[in-house]
């Protein structure tokens, strides 16, 4: 308590110095954040796109249902196919619908019409998708065929590239974050030279003297966890509504609370050892 | 730290030599040592090792030679730990009195408390008896600037003192003075030394050791050329 009130009193007497930790170490902490909820996002994206169909088939209007369905039967006697499903023009609406149900004019526009029935496939192995991809692609009426293997492949890679972006940046500024607070507990350790030097003549510990120095860098830590946490998650808030709506419905950026509370932990955590390391830091160059 | 009452002498110099860098002698094993509840002037001219001496009995300098004895402990072995647990015992007094200008007396008093774990009203009370006994418990509010030079030196001696100290090192503590207050602080070193402190007091103020007659130890050039009970400045007197 006493150290507490210590490294208060250090922070009130040079708060510029400490708002500058506090705003580096903010913005490492809101890059974080932002980062590791792209990437679970994108995971999420991933995991949703892995469940879905692999390959789906999309056909011209003047394909009939029975013809689609006697494809489905092919593809079915190869005895490589897991689960088909087919989807018709009006199955097709209620998927757009329900995908848009917060959007009135989107739905107004479309109608099952202009919609193309599909016939969603899986395989037991996916080394059997080619084949099936093959039997799709050769028959009359096939507007297009999706396969989902590309997808997650660009997904992967996306994700990947990402995190490696991610881990480069966060790092970046993690060491950006140590020199500054290096930096402004070594003045602060500068300008108490004489209150030190007063300490240790009376006897003070060399823990009694660094322990103010540890704490106030763990306050910076924990401000800035808080201040970053707060402004990701208001952030986040904000964006969800347009990132579920371009991923097409696909919630995965909509984080639960315990999801939130893990990841103010994990930054509270992070700060209150980046304030210790560089405080360290500190007082090893200079006490 | 060992009990006290023990040992026969509380601080004991054995053949200690301090050696600069330079190969200049500050200290030529020099022996002497000081009974508990003395108080010692130790005089000499400038640079003839008395500060040295002095801060060899705190470590903040170590002896290139020889044994320091404290309690019956070889206290130049101290390691960190121990070094902070005996300068809570053998507190120094500087004649820039050492004192932080952002702190009220109070506050400077308190410093020496709570590196000893004391707090809150417990460590209060105790600094306003200190600064009672020092003669200004009516300034506990004040800020360094706002008070005299011989109450600061009061401040650095009530602070030196707050703790339970058992030895008071004064270095030049009337330096900074004028000859009235000096007069006064070596008073108020008695009657603290009367209080079974030990108080070690280095001085230029031939005056005042004449005036109060204590055990003066002499040094030149880093040796102790007198060593006498009840001594004055000058050896002649």
């Amino acid at each position: 308590m006493h150290h507490l009130k210590n490294a208060l009193t250090h922070i009130r007497r040079s708060p510029y110095q400490a708002m500058a930790a506090v705003f580096t170490m903010s913005l490492t902490f809101f890059v974080t954040a932002i980062f590791v909820m792209t990437a679970v996002g994108f995971q999420n994206v991933l995991t949703n796109f892995e469940k879905q169909p692999q390959i789906t088939a999309y056909f011209t209007d003047d394909k009939s249902e029975d013809e689609i369905r006697a494809l489905d039967e092919r593809l079915k006697a190869t005895g490589t196919v897991e689960r088909s499903v087919y989807i018709s023009k009006q199955d097709a609406l209620k998927i757009y619908q329900q995908q848009n149900r917060d959007d009135p004019l989107l739905l107004e526009m479309v109608t099952a019409d202009i919609l193309p029935a599909s016939l969603e496939v899986s395989a037991k192995d996916p080394a059997d998708l080619g084949k099936l991809a093959d039997i799709i692609s050769k028959e009359n009426g096939v507007e297009e065929v999706v396969y989902q293997k590309d997808i997650v492949e660009t997904l992967i890679a996306w994700t990947q590239g990402i995190r490696v972006i991610g881990i480069g940046l966060v790092g970046t500024l993690l060491a950006v974050s140590l020199l500054v607070l290096l930096t402004v507990i070594s003045m602060k350790i500068a300008i108490k030279r004489g209150e030190i030097e007063i300490l240790e003549l009376l006897g003070a510990t060399s823990w009694y003297i660094r322990w103010p120095f540890l704490v106030e860098g763990s306050l910076y830590g924990i401000v800035a966890s808080f201040f970053a946490w707060g402004f990701s998650y208001l952030a986040l808030l904000y964006a969800t509504p347009y990132l579920n709506s371009f991923l097409g419905g696909i919630p995965a950026f909509s984080f639960t609370p315990l999801f939130m509370l893990a990841l103010l932990g994990g930054m509270l955590t992070g700060g209150i050892v980046l304030g210790i390391i560089g405080s360290m830091a500190a007082l090893a160059r200079f006490l | 730290m060992a009990e006290e009452g023990r040992y026969m002498y509380m601080i004991e110099f054995k053949n200690i030599t301090k050696k600069y860098p330079r190969g200049k002698f500050a200290l030529n094993k020099i022996s002497f040592s000081i009974e508990k509840g003395e108080f010692v002037f130790l005089i000499g001219p400038s640079g003839a090792g008395k500060t040295t001496l002095l801060k060899l009995l705190i470590l903040e300098n170590m002896p290139s030679g020889g044994k320091i004895v404290y309690n019956g402990h070889e206290i130049q072995k101290f390691r960190r730990g121990n070094i902070a647990r005996l300068r809570r015992k053998i507190r120094m007094v500087f004649q820039d009195f050492k004192i932080l200008y952002d702190r009220t007396v109070l506050e400077n008093v308190l410093l020496s408390l709570f590196i000893i774990g004391k707090q809150g009203k417990t460590a209060e009370s105790e600094a306003r008896k200190v600064l009672k006994l020092v003669g200004i418990e009516d300034k506990a509010n004040a800020f360094p600037v706002q008070i005299s030079a011989g109450e600061l030196q009061r401040v650095a001696i009530a602070r030196a003192l707050a703790g339970g100290s058992e030895v008071l090192v004064a270095d030049e503590p009337t330096g900074n003075l004028d000859p009235r207050t000096g007069e006064e602080i070596i008073t108020l070193l008695e009657k603290i030394n009367e209080t079974g402190t030990t108080v070690v007091v280095t001085t230029h103020n031939a005056s005042l050791v004449d005036t109060h007659r204590r055990r003066v130890i002499e040094l030149r050039d880093g040796e102790i050329v007198r060593d006498v009970a009840k001594g004055t400045y000058h050896a002649s007197s």
